[in-house]
């Protein structure tokens, strides 16, 4: 299902502590074209980020541990992870009206395979038209 | 030959007509309590003082004396009819009696008889003499014992008329001056009169005051009667409503002395009503006397407060109201003390009772927000991993496990429909929604909605179209998200409840500054009955029609509150079996505010 030939640049993290949405999420991004991992915890998720810089970043905001929120609130902290998206992916509607701002997509649940997928090659391209050569 | 017109013809014509104009007056008047026996003392005044005049006028001894004679129907009348106003008045009617009756006219009848006869015995005037050269032109007289007798019994009449007016007088005085005064003139004027003439201390010996006091006192009888409209609210009247009140009442001088309160007041203080009068308010009567001692005097107040009466503790809602006299200066203050145990606790109950069904609300609130956000997910994975089926990310499909995805897919859009219906009816019941104003391109939207329902359509071979007015403006100002949403709901009942045809969607404006979007369909028609709850949260036209269609019942309710939300109305038109138009008309903003 991986693209082949990836640039190393192009990583991207699932956070999401529902293994099965988990499963679809990291099929949606990976056949975009990104190296995906998956993180199933907030605490896990900020020691991942803090030696880690993913151009995308899926988020869920109800995770064990650290929340969704305070994961996000770390990574607007970080002058490192500045240029990374943040697709919020939540089930909590009110909540993600709440944080539409301080992310650059929000994706309500129930989204499926498709909707993700279109996304992120959609940052694959912007990606790749970033990084090519000037002529 | 007849005497000459005297001087002292003109006061007793000019009182003569005074009484007799008083006493058509207060007859017209007789509805009001205490007027007919007014007008009773008027005209026995008038009489007394016509058989006076002519007397006067007589030349001879013998007209004097028939004309004095003719005096006593009116002497006789008046103080029997001074007595009956003074006990209506003093609302002592009841007193009147027949036996009372009889016993209070046979002394008067009797004097009558007698004047009328005393030629034979002399028992009112034992001597008549006329002097013609006195200045003074009325008969000498000397009484005889049917006069004194007579004489006492009016004396013993107008000390007691003067008793029960002076009661009522001396409890109004605080709060009605004017009325007290006018009453005060009407019971001391035929006093004075009276011993003026009796101690012959007036300009002329033979000169009886007495009916000209009467005429005063008539006067200001029908002054406090009519002008002061005393009768009307009669002073003990008020103390009888007083005396029956349940609520404390208390009258307090400027000074916050005690001058008057009702047994009510009195047991709440804890002490007689007699032992209370005159006393100051400081001197601690009572818990509130702080509250009532603070306030400002001039200003209403209100406040409630706790005392114990008996052993049980009582809710009390305690008013202070300045009465003000004329110069709205004040006067005395009213304090009503009333008890409110029973509403407090009525609505203690009322607000537990409010409490728990705003709990019982929120929790439901907070049940659907959460099945909403429990719903999500699961309806995620199968959305998610139906997709990847369809797009043979677990191995080869075929075109049946196409379809049939295909399938799962459209369920899972229609149960996400349901949930954001709980969730958008959790939310607009706890009022947490709040509009977000943006450009809308109509357009866009109809198309993107329209393009969602498209497949339903082609599904139910049923036609979908759109139109808008060829004047309506390219954008305007709105919450896109929640039109969409109107819309979504309109379209997608609309598709549910027809069969055949189709559903139209059209917008046009409505208005200078208003805007119609107008969803209809050829389906089966929403019943009279059903048209007036449709709106309502949770309702559908019939369990049948729900079963045969399925849904929760919100999605017109929503249409309905996010329409309200935004100024909208939203108006219905069905026939049965021809179909249904939806119209909502919104105000038309056309430049976006931030």
């Amino acid at each position: 299902m991986k693209d082949k030939n990836l640039p190393p640049a192009c990583f991207a993290v699932v956070i999401e502590d529902n293994e099965s949405v988990a499963r679809v999420f990291k099929a949606a991004v990976e056949r975009a074209g990104f190296e995906t991992e998956v993180i199933e915890d907030g605490q896990a998720a900020l020691e991942r980020l803090a030696v880690s810089t993913p151009q995308v970043i899926v988020l869920d905001l109800h995770l064990p541990f650290v929340s969704g929120k305070d994961v996000l609130a770390f990574i607007r902290s970080e002058n490192r992870l500045a240029r990374s998206w943040v697709i919020l992916a939540t089930a909590d509607v009110l909540a993600a009206k709440e944080l539409e701002r301080k992310v650059e997509f929000v994706l309500i649940k129930p989204c499926g395979f498709h909707e993700l997928h279109d996304l992120a090659k959609l940052l694959k391209a912007r990606l790749e038209k970033e990084s090519a050569p000037a002529l | 030959m007849p005497r000459p017109i005297t001087p002292f013809i003109v006061p007793i014509v000019i009182s003569t007509a005074a009484a007799v104009f008083l006493t058509v007056y207060t007859w017209r008047r007789r509805t009001t309590p205490g007027a007919k026996a007014l007008a009773g003392l008027t005209l026995g005044t008038s009489l007394w003082l016509i058989g006076y005049a002519f007397e006067l006028l007589g030349s001879d001894a013998a007209t004097k004396l028939f004309w004095a004679k003719f005096q006593y129907f009116g002497i006789v009348t008046v103080p029997l009819m001074w007595l009956v106003f003074a006990l209506e008045f003093a609302k002592k009617g009841h007193w009147l009696t027949p036996r009372n009756w009889t016993l209070a006219i046979t002394i008067p009848l009797a004097t009558l008889s007698l004047a009328w006869t005393n030629e034979r015995h002399g028992l009112i005037w034992q001597e008549v003499q006329f002097n013609p050269a006195l200045a003074f032109p009325a008969l000498s007289l000397t009484y005889g014992a049917g006069f004194w007798v007579y004489w006492t019994f009016t004396h013993l009449v107008l000390a007691a008329g003067s008793l029960l007016i002076g009661g009522v007088l001396i409890h109004s005085l605080h709060l009605y001056r004017w009325q007290a005064g006018c009453l005060l003139i009407g019971v001391l004027t035929p006093w004075l009169a009276n011993g003026v003439y009796i101690l012959r201390l007036g300009p002329f010996p033979n000169l009886d005051l007495t009916p000209f006091a009467f005429v005063v006192s008539g006067t200001a009888f029908t002054l406090s009667l009519l002008q002061f409209r005393l009768l009307d609210i009669l002073p003990v009247a008020q103390k009888e409503i007083m005396e029956s009140m349940s609520d404390g009442v208390l009258v307090l001088d400027p000074n916050d002395r005690i001058v008057d309160l009702n047994p009510a007041a009195a047991a709440l203080i804890g002490q007689a009503q007699s032992a209370v009068i005159g006393k100051l308010l400081s001197e601690g009567f009572a818990p509130w006397s702080v509250f009532i001692s603070q306030n400002d005097r001039s200003r209403k107040a209100q406040t409630d407060i706790s005392l114990k009466v008996g052993s049980a503790l009582r809710n009390f809602d305690l008013r202070s109201t300045p009465l003000l006299d004329r110069r709205q200066q004040l006067s005395a203050r009213l304090i009503v003390l009333r008890d409110i145990t029973d509403l407090k606790r009525a609505e203690e109950v009322l607000a537990r009772d409010r409490d728990q069904a705003l709990a019982a609300s929120q929790l439901k609130t907070e049940l659907l927000a959460r099945v909403s956000h429990e719903l999500r997910t699961p309806l995620s994975v199968i959305l998610g991993f139906t997709e990847m089926l369809q797009i043979g990310a677990f191995g080869p499909v075929t075109e049946e496990q196409k379809q049939v995805s295909e399938e799962v897919i459209g369920a899972t859009r229609e149960l996400t429909s349901l949930v954001d219906q709980l969730l958008d009816q959790a939310q607009l019941e706890s009022g947490r929604i709040k509009l977000r104003s943006s450009s809308v391109n109509l357009s866009e939207l109809i198309e993107e909605v329209l393009s969602r329902f498209q497949m339903v359509a082609q599904v139910k071979c049923l036609t979908l179209s759109a139109a808008i007015a060829t004047d309506f403006p390219v954008a305007f100002a709105g919450d896109r998200t929640r039109l969409q949403q109107i819309l979504v709901n309109l379209v997608g009942n609309a598709l549910k409840f027809t069969v055949n045809g189709g559903v139209r969607v059209s917008a046009y404006r409505s208005g200078s500054k208003r805007w119609s979007l107008q969803v209809s369909d050829t389906g089966e028609g929403i019943p009279q009955a059903a048209q007036s709850f449709i709106f309502e949260p949770f309702r559908q036209v019939d369990g049948s029609t729900t079963r045969r269609h399925g849904g929760i019942g919100l999605g017109l309710s929503i249409v309905k509150q996010f329409a309200t939300l935004m100024d909208a109305d939203v108006t219905l038109e069905s026939t049965l079996g021809k179909g249904s138009t939806f119209i909502v008309n919104f105000p038309l903003i056309l430049e976006l505010t931030t």
